[in-house]
């Protein structure tokens, strides 16, 4: 999950790390005194938990309030990947000599932390190809190393100043171990006309795996608004949910048996409408927000739970489905599979509600392709 | 015989009187494991369903003669529990707790002994059907047999082995080498192992999209380095490219990671890809009456 740049920005600051002078507001009276402090001229900075948003119009310098309220209302009158933004970030104005790339990220099949570097940062740095990026291995007992500080200042073109980038490197390095971040990004590194660095954009993914040993990182993530329905079922529910092009509601467990049973829809001739694996919540509450999600979404024709389970009981999953259809109205056609441990007392449970189920996946599936039919059919 | 877990392995479950710690307990001894210790930070001396807690590993250890750790605590506190397991002279731990933050993996894997194997984290654990459990997994899922199961999936694992079950056909042993991008054993080393077991005649890699395991499995095959026939099945074929689907390895980050990519290089490996759950089982009984 990403962070607000301006979340970022703060962060990456108590490390050293030079970011411009800005304002965190929400109001455009608060802008406004921030841009009369700037001196009437700044960049308007729309935050979004994911990048992009250059590109689509949510990064403007303004030069006078009159551009400042055009910039605001604009902004606030449009959406980026469903999402109207609420925050703002009211910063300097700044013209660099040259913009730069880096980042910090693991490579994973090398076990070690690796350093991306590139001369020709901005919002294109993807498509200038892999060829302009530089890629360093950062040593696990020794961490970055002189000469290689000097390999990358020589790539970037100031071979002279690398004990300089060195110092900006290693306040990098601090920061991405200190919040144990899976991607620390600075894009662009601005070099100034003095020679100085400056973080123009901060992006920081942080590892939810962290969030118990890292309060601070959770309350921001969750104060940021606004946030996709993704990372809000993650953060608050613990559900794992990416939306796909399909109709059929699927709620599942596990992420292999998802991506296997998504498979199988497509084989047989449906569509799955998502990805919802509630593995890591396998409650009521954790089954009704999903059901309550997939019953609300206009798309989904009809929902699939289907769950083989191990350390989830799958014949408390049954009870809490019992439950759970007593109390909300679900008005789609519902068909379950459970199989898994106690799957013989899943199914006593479902038979005496009188709610009918599977074991077979192959059976479910087809089901659930049928009603999918039937009623995408009534709807047309 | 079988791989890594046996009638000989004797289990400590570290994190025994949590919610999930105080279940497997059970149910590994209904199934017949040897859990000969838990342990516990301020349960020591206590007794659970017969089984002594203690304060430490090496307690368990000189105590209870522990080989084999089940690690069932917090995710982020769990790199802890593998340090001190393989201080302790643990010879394999299973760690299945997720989610577990990617730097403590990472650094991890400088930091264990050699000789002490970790399989995980993100695992429902490793079960040799009639011998051992040391695990999660729903034991009616698993019969005694000639295929050796390694899966980066567990909910994958038990369905594919009930299938294998299901029409008689056993495994050996079915290793969860868990779902995360850095992990403890990976699906190449479990191979090897199931190379050398006596007991595995046909070995079954479960694979999904992202990351590169499938393509260290493909090599094995091509180079020659794995004699025994393997048979593969992958998922994700419907993943959208860079969406992660759950399992933080499953991340498509380059197209290479992709699901045709790492089909096609598996099937040009020598290896035989089913392309369907329900394909699975003929597939690997064609071998076994081959071999």
């Amino acid at each position: 999950m990403q962070l607000f740049e301006a979340d970022a920005k703060e962060l990456a600051s108590r490390f050293g790390l030079p970011v411009p002078i800005g304002f965190r507001c929400r109001e455009l009276e608060e802008l406004k005194v921030g841009l009369a402090r700037l001196g009437g001229r700044g960049v308007l900075k729309a935050q979004f938990p994911f990048g992009g948003r250059g590109r689509a119009g949510f990064v403007r310098s303004v030069s006078d309030v009159s551009e400042l309220e055009e910039a605001f209302h604009e902004m606030r009158a449009r959406s980026l990947r469903g999402l109207t933004p609420q925050e703002f970030l009211l910063e300097a104005l700044h013209k660099p000599v040259a913009e730069l790339y880096v980042a910090e990220t693991i490579d994973v099949d090398a076990c070690r932390k690796m350093l991306l570097v590139s001369r020709h940062g901005g919002v294109d740095v993807e498509s200038s190809g892999s060829g302009g990026v530089l890629r360093t291995s950062i040593d696990p007992v020794f961490g970055l190393v002189g000469y290689q500080a000097r390999a990358l200042a020589g790539h970037l073109g100031f071979r002279d100043r690398w004990d300089q980038l060195l110092a900006l490197l290693r306040s990098i390095d601090a920061c991405f171990d200190a919040y144990q971040l899976r991607l620390l990004e600075i894009n662009p590194l601005a070099l100034m006309e003095d020679g100085a660095f400056l973080c123009l954009d901060v992006r920081m993914v942080v590892d939810e795996g962290t969030l118990p040993r890292h309060a601070d990182l959770r309350q921001r993530l969750l104060g940021s608004e606004p946030k996709l329905l993704g990372d809000r079922l993650r953060l608050e529910y613990g559900l794992e949910f990416v939306e796909l092009d399909g109709n059929i509601g699927l709620i599942s467990g596990g992420a292999g048996m998802t991506m296997a049973v998504i498979d199988l829809i497509a084989a047989r001739g449906g569509r799955a409408a998502c990805f919802l694996d509630c593995s890591a919540n396998p409650t009521r509450e954790g089954y009704g927000t999903a059901l309550r999600l997939l019953n609300g979404l206009r798309h989904v024709t009809n929902i699939l739970v289907s769950i083989i389970g191990g350390a989830t009981l799958v014949d408390r999953v049954a009870a809490n489905l019992v439950q759970l259809i007593h109390e909300i109205h679900i008005s789609k056609p519902l068909t379950i599979r459970l199989e898994g441990a106690n799957w013989e007392r899943a199914h006593a449970i479902l038979r005496e509600a009188g709610i009918s189920a599977h074991r077979d996946l192959e059976e479910a599936v087809d089901e659930a392709i049928r009603l999918a039919r039937g009623t995408a059919g009534v709807g047309a | 015989m079988a791989v890594l877990v046996d009638q000989d392995t004797r289990v400590v479950i570290q994190g025994v009187t949590g919610r999930l710690g105080r279940f497997v307990l059970k149910d590994l001894l209904a199934y017949g494991t040897h859990v000969v210790a838990g342990v516990s930070l301020g349960h020591g001396g206590e007794v659970l369903e017969g089984v002594p807690v203690f304060e430490s590993v090496a307690e368990a250890v000189s105590c209870a003669g522990a080989n084999t750790a089940l690690i069932m605590v917090a995710g982020y506190r769990g790199y802890e529990a593998v340090l001190e397991a393989a201080a302790a002279g643990i010879r394999l731990a299973v760690w299945v707790s997720d989610p577990v933050p990617l730097h403590d993996m990472m650094r991890l894997r400088w930091s264990l002994p050699a000789g002490f194997r970790l399989v995980g984290p993100n695992t429902p654990g490793v079960i040799s059907p009639g011998k051992s459990k040391v695990g999660f997994m729903p034991s009616h899922c698993y019969r005694p047999g000639p295929v050796g199961v390694i899966s980066r999936s567990g909910s994958l694992s038990y369905e594919v082995c009930l299938r294998l079950s299901t029409v008689g056909i056993g495994q050996s042993t079915a290793v969860g080498v868990g779902g995360d991008p850095i992990k403890g054993l990976d699906m190449v080393e479990v191979l090897s192992l199931f190379d050398s077991d006596p007991e595995t005649r046909v070995i079954l890699v479960l694979g999904e999209v992202g990351g590169r395991d499938e393509y260290r499995v493909a090599d094995a095959v091509r180079e020659g380095r794995v004699s025994k026939p393997v048979v593969g099945f992958l998922v994700g074929r419907e993943a959208p490219a860079g969406r992660k689907l759950g399992h933080a390895g499953a991340f498509i980050s380059s197209d290479e990671e992709g699901y045709w990519p790492k089909l096609r290089y598996l099937e040009a490996s020598g290896v035989k890809v089913v392309r369907s759950l329900r394909d699975i089982s003929g597939e690997v009984r064609g071998l076994l009456n081959g071999t």
